[in-house]
């Protein structure tokens, strides 16, 4: 039960906030659909962990290890719950105009918070060095990011790798 | 664990589940029979969730369309096709909308929506031949955003083109954008569309078509689009199509039916739900306490300043 309870959060909270974006309701129907979609994210999550952790020193189990690891998902609940909350309210014109700002602070505050986060959770519950726990960090957000990219854009992958081009190009002309 | 202890959220889910689940029914949409012609509302450019970008199945994409009035729709994941598979299987079970077989030719430079078509069409190809081959399958090819640089793509090819995307979601990210759309519009005899590009919000229809056809089959749709048969109103009022079907249109009121779902969505159930679900995801957000958040163990000072 430890080893799956806050990854059903985390996965409860991902089908909500989709469901409420694409419908503008949280209705049975729409749940299910969202958490059948969006179920790979959570695995990949774990996956990624599972790999972080049996890579270096384990002085807890691996079950509360996850679920402490997922405690530290407020950041993106905060973010996600934001984002839907827009998503759901505004109208398609609105939506589509702010949408992508939005989106890019909120995670990019997120993102930074659950740096912090995860960094202490590395270096203090899994007593990893300073330099491990950095390494930790770079590990779990390629892998675990890298596959949710993969999954949901890897038949566009051509016209995402010129999209990645375009912005590296921009940021450095 | 806190969340479970704090009883309130579970239930203002709960409550909010029950109320969504009571106004998740499709809205009443009488067929409208005008001229001669059943007018059917249809969106070309929907992406599901498997492998396409979106967040809904294919058979959660095609109830999420019929909820949403539409009467044709056509599931155009990037560069494949067995989504729409899926989608069209469920939908002829389920009495849903036609599905057409669907797909977003996304190549570096610019994307290209087919549909009607029988198999994979490869990014890899030039323009024109995705074009030739869309054809060569019997489907119809559309210029899907043609804004910015996807437009320019486009040069070459807008006598070959069937349709364009006159009304997209593009048009109000950006005034230029939505420029773009109407410029190419007309520097193209190809049919207007309106799609939504639906992926995980927005919702489907939110810029749709207006197809002519004679009944709602999917051969009688084809037929339609072959003759152009098609109606697209924007949101600042223009409007694109064969005259006599938009004198047709104006009368049958489907410019205000095509104004009303670019507002903002929801009857009041839908806000109740709304609203209970985002306190209950607050009050999640809110609960969540990491250990890494507490004190730093003796003897383990944080490294970082």
């Amino acid at each position: 039960m430890t080893l799956i309870r806050k990854p059903a959060l985390y996965w409860l909270v991902l089908a909500c906030t989709a469901a409420l974006a694409a419908g503008g309701r949280l209705s049975l129907r729409l749940l299910l659909d969202t958490a059948v979609v969006l179920a790979p994210i959570v695995i990949f999550q774990c996956v990624a962990l599972a790999v972080v952790y049996w890579t270096g020193e384990r002085p807890l189990p691996f079950a509360p290890v996850v679920d402490g690891y997922f405690a530290g998902s407020g950041p993106w609940f905060f973010a996600l719950t934001v984002l839907a909350a827009f998503a759901s309210a505004a109208s398609p014109p609105v939506a589509s105009r702010w949408f992508a700002k939005l989106n890019a602070i909120l995670f990019l505050a997120a993102i930074v918070l659950s740096v912090r986060i995860d960094f202490r959770y590395y270096r203090y519950v899994l007593m990893r060095t300073t330099r491990r726990a950095i390494g930790d960090l770079v590990t779990y957000r390629a892998l675990a990011w890298s596959a949710t990219v993969l999954y949901f854009l890897f038949t566009a992958a051509e016209k995402s790798s010129q999209a990645v081009h375009d912005v590296v190009r921009a940021l450095t002309s | 664990m806190r969340v479970p202890g704090r009883v309130w959220i579970p239930l203002a889910l709960l409550a909010s589940l029950i109320a969504g689940t009571i106004a998740d029914r499709p809205e009443p949409s009488p067929a409208i029979q005008i001229g001669g012609y059943r007018v059917l509302s249809a969106d070309f450019h929907l992406h599901s969730g498997l492998w396409s970008g979106g967040t809904l199945t294919p058979w959660g994409l095609v109830l999420e369309a019929e909820r949403q009035g539409l009467d044709v729709i056509a599931l155009t994941a990037h560069n494949e096709t067995a989504d729409a598979r899926v989608a069209r299987a469920f939908s002829r079970i389920a009495g849903g909308p036609v599905v057409l077989i669907g797909e977003e030719v996304t190549s570096a430079t610019q994307d290209l929506i087919a549909i009607h078509i029988d198999s994979t069409i490869s990014p890899k190809l030039s323009l024109p031949d995705q074009i030739e081959e869309v054809h060569r399958q019997g489907g119809l090819a559309i210029a899907a955003h043609p804004v910015g640089r996807d437009r320019t793509q486009y040069a070459d090819v807008l006598q070959a083109i069937d349709g364009a995307e006159v009304c997209h979601p593009a048009q109000w990210e950006r005034d230029d954008w939505a420029a773009d759309l109407e410029q190419f519009k007309a520097s193209t005899p190809a049919m207007p569309i309106g799609s939504s590009d639906f992926h995980f919000m927005g919702h489907p229809g939110s810029c749709r078509t207006f197809v002519f056809a004679r009944d709602a089959t999917e051969p009688a749709v084809m037929v339609a689009l072959r003759e152009h048969h098609t109606v697209v109103y924007l949101p600042n009022g223009h409007v694109y199509g064969d005259p006599e079907l938009v004198k047709l249109a104006d009368a049958a009121g489907l410019q205000q039916r095509a104004q009303a779902y670019t507002r903002a969505r929801g009857s009041l159930l839908d806000w109740v739900s709304r609203v209970l679900a985002l306190l209950a995801l607050f009050g999640i957000a809110a609960s969540l306490r990491s250990p890494a958040s507490r004190r730093v163990p003796a003897g383990l000072e944080f490294p970082l300043p």
